[in-house]
């Protein structure tokens, strides 16, 4: 094994010790030197390297555009002995409107897209500093930031830019380092401004504070920031994860389809993925309800169309492609940054006070090269001035001396003039020395001397470098300062429900006897005068015609007036129960027949909708549901059992052998009840009589009946209000219900539906009070043929003028 | 190398003894080197072991004066050279072994007579795996404590 041959000299190395040097120079170099921004200018060292290329090549945003190859080309030999690729990708970023939220440079040329499409070569693409990066180069000139030699040493490069923008908030930032990463979300600059002003007028306001100026993240590609909860721990701890989601809207589609509109998306996904993983889970049946799916951005703007089936639910859809998709993106803010050579999570507040402790050295370091500058005019100009006083001399001085150096010296002695005001006299030409004139020499004295009380008033009072930071802001914010993009919304992002993407509309529903189902908004149901004849509803035609409308002789059995975001209870004779939201009812014309109820909710062939009724939305409106069953069964159970009542049913009444449930009604347990018979016998009581019992039970007997009788009706009363009762021939009366108490309440308007499918909607107020023996005045004129009303129900208190059209 | 590699592996087998790894003399090279070492210490420990595993110096700096040329390895010789050459003299830091001329890099880093190797050696074997788990395992947090820890070690950094 040993080798003969000399293999010069070998030392040994521990691998250990290897390791952690090497690795370590590596993780401090990328973190320090390469992945992570600086929290005053917010730049990378490859972008602030970039940047101050293209500014010393005079690339300035008055300029013409030139080839990005050459800008790359400067970096590398200048400053970032590294790839050509990763320089020219940072260029690229910084020019791309939808990475930085004010970019940096302006491009001409394809700069790539939110589709991901890369840009054109670097020997394509041209590119000059945006109007803004102006802002953090400016006072460069003034040493206001420390320079150091580049790599080779044959040049040197800023530390860090004078930035009198807040770069690194309003651009945020991105990157991975070794152990750490950083991932800084853009703002709006004219709330870190604000926030910046309050901060050095305020040094001690808390994160709270600084949240009413800054609301949050505000990204180039807008979208919608769900919740600030995300925020507030971002801003206080430097970590926080903030839910985006993209925007949307609605439309209908010709052929009556629903639509959704993307149009904006979260910030740094990309849309093609997206739309291609959209379609790629539609495909494998993981997204239901999508029918169709297209990207028909242009140019002109970001439009992705999701079409959605018939059946489908929008907001279903929506939630499934927000869990499913980029839809929704949770954006991880780990706020960190180089500060003073180490890397540090920071809050909100440190960010902006590292900005403004920055500023703050920059005005300084300015005023003091413009004092310095001040100065050195003022004495050259007190020399200029000795030099007025003693003009013929001096040019006599002048023309003796046999060389400059003798005339300076010369100069010096003579008239006790200083090494730099004897040369700058000596810069002068005779002409212009001859010409000189003592008023403007003066005045300019004057001016030079004024400047320079300013500049020492300000290094004084760090009061007016306050202020000083602060206009500066002021003047940037007026420039640049643009609105919001990305709106926060209160509300963290929890599911979808319905409520949150149905419009919130007063509707009719209405069910026919033979099961069909349906929604119109009320507003398509004009009041009428008292004696109107309705509105075509759903109206039965002669057979063969019968999908047009209500089939032959069906008729509409239950009649709900409500909202989009009530629920409806269905029970059947068999005792179960279902429930759906009155939106997953379909909308219909009102001539249309609906679509039949076992296609929304699982009843059984045999299986009958004998009572309707609108979930009460609070148990103050309602605490029991009491139900009657055909055979005078009578239960009462409390409402919070069917909180969880589904669309394939739950077990409301256990039923006897024969027996029907035909009648539910909401209670608030001090109501009292009336039971009517088919052959006229009635009882009347409290329900506090009934015990409220579970749901899988089957209650105590309400009204004795006699042989061959059955419950013919039920209804509650509170003792208040009155009573309208409508008859089959469309006679109606109102009674208060102390006189004579049944059926249904009434509201301020009815809506009366005939069986022949005409509605009506009436002011209550039309029918007038009469006694209670009485037949009651004619509420709908009904036509020969129709066999009388059959339901009549409440409307609320809605669109009080619509009752004078 | 000839010795095959996992249970197959072989070192009777190796073709050679002497198995060097050259990097770029600045921090990306270093990543290189850990992550070569590595591999080795991973897959072939017996390499490390018998110490058939060495590392190349290239010169960190090139001291120029005219045609006089001095490469170094280190500060020290970097100051020494500046000190021999006197004023005016120029200095390159070599970043990659691109940067070298053929001959050159022969004279300074592969030529026996000139070069320095450095022989990797397993003195600890256990805080060797350790620091190997730490560094280059899955685990982020060990990794950043690590370099929290050792922040202020760092002599070579690159700007």
């Amino acid at each position: 094994m040993a080798d003969e041959r000399n293999i010069g000299t070998v030392l040994t190395r521990n691998l250990q010790e290897e390791m952690q040097t090497s690795y370590m120079e590596y993780a401090m170099s990328v973190i320090i030197s390469r992945a992570l921004p600086d929290v005053r200018d917010g730049l990378k060292p490859v972008q602030r390297r970039i940047l101050y290329a293209m500014q010393r090549a005079g690339a300035t945003s008055g300029s013409r555009y030139r080839k990005c190859a050459a800008f790359v080309g400067d970096v590398l030999k200048l400053y970032h002995p590294h790839g050509d690729t990763p320089v020219y990708d940072a260029l690229v970023r910084m020019a791309q409107t939808f990475s930085l939220r004010y970019p940096l440079i302006d491009g001409q040329g394809n700069f790539g897209s939110v589709d991901g499409d890369p840009p054109a070569a670097m020997r394509y693409t041209e590119a000059r500093l945006a109007a803004i990066t102006g802002e953090l180069m400016a006072d460069i000139e003034k040493q206001t930031v420390d320079m150091i030699p580049n790599y080779d040493g044959s040049d040197e490069e800023p530390t860090v830019l004078p930035a009198r923008i807040p770069n690194l908030l309003i651009n945020g930032a991105t990157g991975i380092a070794v152990g750490m990463t950083t991932n800084i979300p853009p703002h709006n600059l004219r709330e870190i401004a604000a926030g910046v002003k309050h901060l050095i007028d305020n040094p001690e306001a808390t994160g709270e504070d600084l949240l009413s100026f800054v609301k949050g993240p505000d990204f180039p590609t807008g979208g919608l920031i769900m919740g600030t909860a995300g925020i507030k721990a971002a801003y206080s701890t430097g970590h926080g994860r903030i839910v985006v989601r993209a925007r949307h809207t609605f439309e209908q589609a010709k052929n009556g389809r629903e639509r959704i509109i993307i149009d904006e998306l979260p910030y740094a996904v990309n849309k093609a993925t997206l739309v291609a993983k959209i379609a790629e889970l539609t495909n494998d049946r993981k997204l239901e309800g999508i029918a169709n799916l297209s990207d028909e951005s242009d140019r002109s703007g970001m439009r992705v169309v999701i079409e959605l089936k018939r059946e489908a639910q929008v907001y279903t859809v929506l939630n499934n492609l927000y869990k499913h998709t980029a839809l929704q993106q949770s954006f991880g803010v780990i706020m960190l940054a180089i500060v003073e050579g180490r890397p540090v999570v920071l809050s909100l507040k440190q960010a902006l006070q590292l900005f403004i402790d920055h500023r703050r050295d920059v005005v300084v370091r300015r005023t003091k090269f413009d004092l310095d500058k001040a100065q050195e005019r003022a004495h050259i100009l007190e020399g200029l001035k000795i030099c007025l006083d003693h003009l013929d001399e001096v040019i006599k001085t002048i023309r003796a001396a046999s060389d400059t150096e003798t005339a300076a010296n010369q100069l010096q002695t003579k008239f006790g003039l200083s090494e730099r005001q004897a040369r700058a006299v000596l810069a002068l030409t005779l002409g212009r020395l001859t010409r000189l004139e003592r008023h403007k020499i003066d005045e300019e004295y004057e001016e030079v001397i004024k400047t320079i009380a300013y500049l020492e008033s300000i290094l004084a009072s760090d009061r007016k470098v306050r202020q000083l930071i602060k206009d500066e802001m002021d003047d940037v914010t007026k420039k640049y300062g643009d609105d919001r993009r990305t709106e926060i919304s209160e509300q963290e992002a929890t599911e979808l429900s319905a409520e949150d993407l149905v419009h919130k509309e007063d509707v009719v529903v209405t069910l026919t006897h033979r099961g069909y189902v349906k929604r119109q908004p009320q507003r398509v149901f004009r009041a009428q005068k008292r004696g109107g004849v309705g509105l075509k509803g759903a109206r039965p035609t002669a057979g063969g015609e019968a999908p047009s409308g209500t089939r032959e002789e069906d008729y509409a059995e239950h009649l709900l007036t409500t909202h989009t975001h009530a629920s409806i209870l269905f029970f059947t004779q068999s005792g179960r129960v279902f429930q759906l939201r009155v939106h997953e009812v379909p909308e219909r014309e009102r001539q249309a027949k609906g679509v039949p109820i076992n296609n929304l909710i699982d009843v059984g062939g045999n299986e009958r909708v004998t009572a309707v009724f609108i979930r009460p939305e609070s148990e103050t409106e309602a605490h029991y549901m009491l139900m009657v069953t055909k055979n005078g069964y009578i239960k009462k159970t409390a409402l919070r059992e069917y909180a969880n009542v589904r669309r394939n049913g739950l077990i409301a009444i256990n039923l006897q052998e024969g027996d029907e449930l035909d009648w539910v009604t909401p209670t608030s347990g001090k109501d009292e009840i009336i039971i009517a018979t088919t052959l006229g016998k009635a009882i009347r009581f409290g329900e506090s009589e009934v015990r409220a019992m579970g749901r899988d039970t089957q209650g105590v007997i309400g009204i004795k009946l006699g042989k061959g009788d059955t419950v013919a009706g039920m209804g509650t009363v509170t003792g208040e209000g009155d009573v309208l009762v409508v008859t089959e021939r469309g006679y109606g009366k109102r009674t208060p219900v102390a006189e004579y108490p049944m059926h249904h309440r009434a509201g301020e308007e009815v809506l009366i539906i005939s069986a022949s499918g005409m509605v009506l909607r009436t002011p209550v107020g039309a029918i007038s009070q009469i006694g209670r023996q009485t037949q009651g005045v004619i509420v709908m004129r009904l036509t020969a043929e129709d066999p009388g009303v059959v339901a009549i129900a409440p409307v609320g208190a809605i669109e009080e003028g619509d009752g004078k059209e | 190398m000839g010795a095959g590699i996992g249970d197959n592996f072989n070192i009777e087998k190796m073709r050679y003894h002497r198995i060097v790894s050259m990097t770029d003399a600045d921090v990306d090279g270093s990543h290189i080197r850990t992550l070569l070492l590595t591999f080795f210490f991973r897959h072939f420990p017996e390499v490390i072991d018998r110490g058939y595993l060495y590392m190349a110096q290239p010169p960190l700096y090139k001291v120029s004066k005219g045609k006089q040329v001095v490469w170094c390895r280190s500060e020290a010789d970097r100051e020494r050279a500046l000190k021999q050459l006197g004023k005016n003299a120029e200095v390159q830091r070599m970043k990659g072994l691109g940067e070298m001329n053929a001959n050159e890099l022969w004279d300074t880093t592969m030529n026996p007579e000139t070069r320095v190797l450095l022989r990797v050696q397993v003195d600890d074997a256990a805080a060797a795996n350790e620091i190997f788990e730490k560094l280059m395992g899955p685990e982020v947090e060990p990794r950043k404590k690590f370099i929290q820890a050792h922040a202020k070690s760092v002599r070579n950094l690159d700007i």
